[in-house]
């Protein structure tokens, strides 16, 4: 199994040369030299975050050391408690609050052991987890910062093909089957322009409201075009990426440009999205510089 | 009347000098001119063979020669190639009163010749004597003194057959009645033959037959009174019906056989495993019966133990400190055979857990829960890379259910699963103990095989043990054939073997262990068509990185080949290429006829990043609660036993469904009845959850017999459940969102049903171009912009260019009907094959996906690669998961465990439709498929 969110940040590294992210970042801040720009600048997140996820490694070193000393806290107790109280509806008596330390010291003791043994070694499972316990800390550790609307209106600007609303079309397939030749089509054609049903053959596939980019990615511009350009209610022997199609427009809604003012809370978790992942990516990165990579396999001679 | 011939006159030359030298040839001085040398050279001529005058020939003839003084001389006269008999015969003492006999016999040895001559020997002299041999040959004619005597031929007056129709199974009683007027030579003699079947007593005046086929059978009876005169005894034949048994009452039930355990690679114990997947309360998933298989090989944990006191049974109550991954030797158990590693986390060979521990477990908990439960294996295989399996004889015996059942710690087991163990010694690739089972003594000798005589064979172990290098991959397949073989002789009936995720680990490699190319799939089913009978091509770990674990450049076929994809390179919604693609090898399969079903699994180990008990995953999911086998068992009702869940999964009668898409389904395809009619019957049957059953029609895993020329009429019912799932989700499901399509993940939608159909053209003949082909390797089919080619790039081997979908429901041909019997809504639909002229076969798949939905589907409705949703390369993620969930649930919107997008991906930067949400997203079903042989047209030869 494979790690696929260290994957990804390593794909993304460094996020500085990446010129999408940073012309996505905004330009007012990335120039500024007031401290509530400079808080926003990546290489002082670096820092941060670095300092941070030494701080954790030194705090699990230290528990390293100390491993033959098992320390039994209130927080055990409780949660022990709490548990026992979800299953069996009272609070436990003093000796099954006993026993219930004894089942949290086995457990502990085997966990030491088995960290001892290395059973975590080639464990995907463990791996995994392990990383995304990893990723928590580094997520928990992100400070976005502070944007103002007309920073946040610039990036939506920048990426306004996600909210605009595209130009949508209603249309019906009447589907031949393993035919897709053109003259199979066109005969096919001839005869639904004559009354036939569009379910005659293979069956009439009905789509609604399919936005243009849809069309273009599963037929082909070509088609899309062509069935923007169509009567309303015409059999048409269209040409797609594979094969001709009979199909028929039904209707078209025109495209609509996004009013920001209208989805500002939207584009704003999205922005904070963004920019998170580019603060994971960044700190991810950060890390990795600690390491020496040696790529090995033929599949990954160097991160893209 | 003898006769008697007189034979061409012999000229003998007798020479009186002692040396040859001195001795003239027979054309000499003083021989007789009418002579000639017997003794010369007549070079070879046949032709010249001494021939009498009856055609007989001679080819040699002796003499013996008495002389004076006692002198006597014997010979023998080549005259093989001669035509008349002579000789010169030298060294004879001058004298008087010779006589010479010769004597001669034809070579057929009927004639024989002889004559007597004298003479006198002058010195420096050669006498001639003529000698007149008479010739005998034998008589020719003969008489007979005749004396008639009279038979009268017997007669049948009648044969009896009481019933003339049954069952198969069950037996008729014949009676024959006869007569023979003269009562003789010999008192009345039956001899009755079968044209299928088996009687009682052939000899037999009152035999009973059984039938064991369906179908006519024809009896003949022959009555003799013992005239050897074979145009005397009488003969008549009668025909009698064998029918097929009337079913027993069935339902589909839904099922899982491949799974893990901490014994092998799995995360929780055994017990808790079967408690997740068959009970029914909350964060469990009901599944009507359960295999638990896991990996063959070792292992050194003990998945017998539990992990709290919530499992805990009289029998294996939970011990503080020792859950399931407590070590065997830490639990108290000492590993046998060759057992590796180091105390006290020594392995054990999964031969021993199968027999000592996980079976004993199982019959318990069958008992104790009152549940279908049995044992399998998933086997490394030889050559190739796993399987899902078992022997069930043994297991879980009848006598389970009245056992009494301990009160205390330990269970001694009624049963066992010894068989299923031996083979998993035998013939699992992992497994490389030679200690034939510590006191077992296995022999895993196969009747008919080369065994001892194989180079791979171990004298120790008594088994294959193929080495390693150069020629793995084709050693382990022939290793592979022979386990099927086995099974084949020993559990012909208790026995089943079925590739797991067979697309995962790349094509066929012949120098490693690596994946399986048709002509694979095809040698095991020849080798056991009643056991290897399909494949699991809808894989397991369904929320892993890689769907299925099926990934691009994934395999490493070692040195001068490189890295290979999975075939395919990923899954298509979640099934591998070769079931997933419309003409490929699944296809090419059925195509032939063959007994090839589909099956899927779950694979369950963990669930990645999460603990068992979270309902979110980034690996597996629980048997039953993604992808669940719906098998036709005939249990009458009652609990199925192991056997009845084998049958089932053998017939074929079996669909599987993803994300509770649909939760009944019954397929049926009829000749001579009207479409209301067929549809009526795939409604009453899903009301049953049954399997139609009508004269002149067929449903999964069956063939329709009709004439040339029959209109078929196909009908299928689904059931769409109300309510939600089991995904944990209940946002809009991000996928369908792309085309404006609000629906929530947790309550997918059945959008449509495609019927497939292709031609039967009959199996490949091994050694044949057409019967041997590898699916096109890495970009060759899967390009790196995540499109694919076509069937063009297929050989001919792997794929069958005649099926297409026929028809695609959707909308208003999707008609609903409220059942009578419980009120839900059935969806159904019907279609007409017109005047089939050719043998074919039917097939079904649905999706909760519309045709070109971006990322998931084409313009043709087939599912699209999932490379696009494989969190392994974020570059590739298209599909936005946008909706936030609230801030005290993980459920209600996109998880925070989701990939982001990366990279080139025009959605770099968001979340992304991945990991267990990529598989909710997208589900689908498929059924197995219906035959329907034409008479005339190709047999469909792999269903009875």
């Amino acid at each position: 199994m494979t790690t696929p969110l260290i994957n990804a940040s390593l794909v993304d590294a460094p996020a500085a040369e990446d010129p999408d992210k940073v012309a996505a970042s905004p330009a007012p801040v990335r120039s500024s030299l007031r401290p509530s720009g400079w808080l926003r600048e990546p290489l002082l997140h670096f820092i941060v975050l670095g300092g941070l996820l030494f701080a954790v490694d030194h705090f699990e070193t230290g528990r390293a050391n100390d491993s033959h000393v098992i320390v039994v806290t209130p927080e055990v107790d409780s949660e022990a408690v709490e548990t026992f109280k979800a299953a069996r509806g009272h609070d436990p008596s003093p000796e099954e609050l006993k026993a219930l330390h004894k089942v949290w010291l086995d457990n502990e003791v085997l966990y030491r052991e088995g960290l001892a043994l290395q059973v975590d070694k080639g464990d995907p499972a463990i791996r995994e987890r392990v990383i995304f316990k990893a990723l928590s800390v580094v997520d928990s550790n992100v400070q976005l910062p502070k944007i103002d609307d007309a920073q946040l209106r610039a990036w939506f600007e920048k990426h306004r093909q996600k909210y605009d609303e595209p130009a949508r079309f209603d249309f019906e397939e009447a589907a031949l089957s393993g035919d897709n030749s053109e003259k199979g089509v066109r005969d096919f054609v001839e005869l639904l322009t004559h009354g036939t049903p569009g379910d005659a053959k293979a069956g009439l596939r009905v789509f609604k409201n399919r936005p243009r980019q849809n069309l273009i990615d599963s037929y082909g511009a070509e088609f899309a075009e062509q069935l923007a350009a169509s009567p309303v209610g015409a059999w048409q022997a269209f040409k797609t990426k594979d094969g001709w199609r009979a199909v028929k427009l039904d209707a078209a809604t025109p495209p609509k440009p996004a009013v920001f003012e209208n989805i500002r809370g939207p584009v704003l978790q999205d922005w904070k999205d963004a920019t998170a992942s580019e603060q994971r990516s960044a700190a991810v990165a950060a890390l990795t510089k600690k390491y020496v990579v040696r790529y090995e396999t033929r599949a990954e001679s160097s991160p893209e | 009347m003898i006769r008697t011939e007189k034979l061409s006159m012999l000229a003998v030359g007798l020479c009186g000098l002692a040396s040859l030298l001195g001795c003239s040839s027979v054309n000499g001085a003083g021989s007789d001119p009418g002579s000639s040398s017997a003794s010369e050279d007549a070079p070879g001529s046949a032709n010249l063979a001494l021939t009498l005058a009856n055609g007989s020939t001679l080819s040699a003839a002796s003499y013996t020669l008495v002389g004076p003084a006692g002198f006597s001389k014997a010979a023998s006269i080549d005259v093989s190639k001669s035509t008349k008999i002579s000789t010169t015969i030298g060294g004879l003492p001058a004298g008087h009163g010779y006589s010479i006999t010769i004597s001669g016999t034809t070579v057929d040895g009927a004639t024989s010749c002889g004559g007597v001559g004298t003479f006198d020997v002058k010195a420096g002299k050669t006498s001639s004597v003529t000698i007149a041999l008479t010739c005998k040959e034998p008589k020719k004619t003969g008489s007979v003194a005749v004396n008639g005597t009279l038979n009268i031929c017997p007669n049948i007056d009648g044969i009896q057959a009481n019933p003339t129709e049954v069952t198969v199974g069950n037996a008729i009683a014949l009676s024959a009645s006869a007569h023979d007027s003269d009562a003789g030579p010999a008192a009345l003699s039956y001899l009755w033959t079968a044209s299928a079947g088996t009687l009682s007593d052939a000899a037999a005046k009152n035999p009973t037959f059984t039938c064991t086929v369906p179908g006519t059978a024809t009896l003949t009876l022959k009555v003799s009174d013992g005239d050897p005169s074979v145009s005397c005894a009488d003969t008549l034949t009668t025909d009698v019906t064998c029918s097929v048994s009337p079913a027993t009452p069935g339902t589909y039930v839904a099922g899982d056989f491949h799974n893990h355990t901490t014994c092998s690679d799995g995360s929780i114990s055994l017990q808790k495993l079967v408690q997740k997947v068959t009970d029914k309360s909350d964060g469990t998933f009901g599944l009507d019966w359960f295999v638990q298989a896991g990996h063959g090989g070792n292992g050194n944990r003990n998945c017998t133990l539990v992990e709290d006191a919530t499992l805990s049974t009289p029998a294996y109550p939970f011990i503080s400190g020792k859950g399931p991954t407590t070590t065997w030797e830490n639990s108290g158990v000492t590993p046998k055979g060759d057992a590796s590693g180091t105390s006290p986390n020594k392995n054990m060979w999964r031969w021993q857990a199968l027999e000592e521990f996980s079976y004993p477990v199982l019959e318990y908990l069958s008992a104790y829960k009152n549940l279908p439960l049995f044992l399998g294996v998933e086997t490394v295989v030889p050559g190739h890379e796993h399987t899902s399996m078992s022997v069930i004889d043994g297991q879980i015996p009848a006598s389970v259910a009245s056992a009494t059942l301990p009160t205390t710690p330990g269970y001694t087991p009624v049963g066992s699963a010894t068989a299923l163990a031996q083979w998993e010694y035998c013939f699992d690739r992992a497994d490389t103990d030679t200690s034939r089972g510590a006191g077992h003594a296995w022999d895993c000798s196969v009747a008919g095989s080369l065994n001892a005589a194989d180079p791979s064979w171990n004298a120790t172990a008594m088994k294959l043990i193929p080495a390693g290098g150069t020629g793995t991959g084709v050693k382990g397949h022939s290793k592979t054939l022979e386990s099927i073989k086995w099974m084949a002789a020993n559990a012909p009936n208790t026995s089943y073997y079925v590739p797991a995720h067979l697309e995962r680990a790349g094509q066929f490699n012949p120098n490693g262990n690596n994946g399986f190319n048709i002509e694979d799939l095809r040698d095991f089913n020849n080798a056991g068509p009643k056991i290897a009978f399909g494949f699991e091509s809808q894989p397991g770990h369904g929320a892993s990185a890689n769907r299925g674990e099926y990934q691009v450049l994934r395999n490493n076929f070692g040195a001068g080949v490189g890295l290979v994809d999975s075939v395919g390179g990923t899954t298509y919604g979640g099934t591998g290429v070769y079931a997933g693609y419309v003409g490929g090898v699944w296809d090419a399969l059925l195509g032939e006829g063959r007994n090839w079903w589909f099956f899927a699994s779950s694979d369950w180990h963990n669930r990645g990043s999460f603990g068992p008990d979270d309902r979110r995953t980034t690996q597996d999911f629980y048997p039953g609660e993604y992808q669940r086998n719906y098998t036709m068992v005939r249990s009458g009702g009652a609990k199925p036993s192991p056997q009845q869940i084998v049958d089932g999964l053998r017939t074929g009668n079996n669909w599987a469904s993803s994300g509770q898409l649909i939760d009944r389904l019954a397929f049926v395809a009829c000749s001579g009845k009207s479409e209301a009619l067929v549809g009526e019957l795939a409604v009453n049957a899903a009301t049953g959850d049954s399997s139609p059953t009508a004269d002149g029609c067929a449903t999964m895993g069956e063939k329709l017999k009709v004439a040339p020329g029959t209109d078929i009429t196909v009908a299928i019912a689904v059931r769409d459940p109300s309510g939600a799932n089991y995904s944990p989700y209940t946002f809009a499901n991000p996928s369908l969102a792309q085309v404006g399509i609000s629906q929530p993940i947790n309550m997918p939608v059945l959008d449509h049903v495609d019927l497939i159909g292709g031609l039967v053209t009959g199996y490949k003949t091994p050694g044949s171009a057409d019967y041997a082909g590898e699916w096109p390797r890495n970009t060759n089919w899967l390009k790196a912009d995540g499109t694919t080619a076509d069937l063009s790039v297929v050989p001919a081997a792997a794929k069958n260019t005649t099926a297409a979908v026929l028809k695609t429901f959707s909308g208003a041909a999707l008609t609903s009907v409220t059942s009578a019997v419980d009120g839900s809504t059935f969806l159904v639909m019907t279609f007409k094959v017109s005047g089939a002229a050719a043998s074919q076969y039917l097939r079904l798949r649905g999706t909760n996906m519309p045709a070109a939905v971006p990322f998931e589907t084409d313009a043709s409705g087939n599912p699209l690669s999932d490379v696009y949703t494989n969190a392994n390369d974020t570059a590739r993620l298209r599909i936005p998961c946008s909706t936030p969930h609230s801030a005290g649930s993980q459920f209600d919107g996109c998880p925070d465990h989701l990939a982001s997008a990366s990279g080139a991906s025009p959605i770099a930067g968001q979340k992304a439709v991945s990991f267990d949400v990529a598989a909710w997203s997208d589900v689908w079903f498929y059924s197995n498929p219906i035959y329907v042989e034409v008479a005339g047209s190709t047999a469909v030869a792999g269903v009875p």
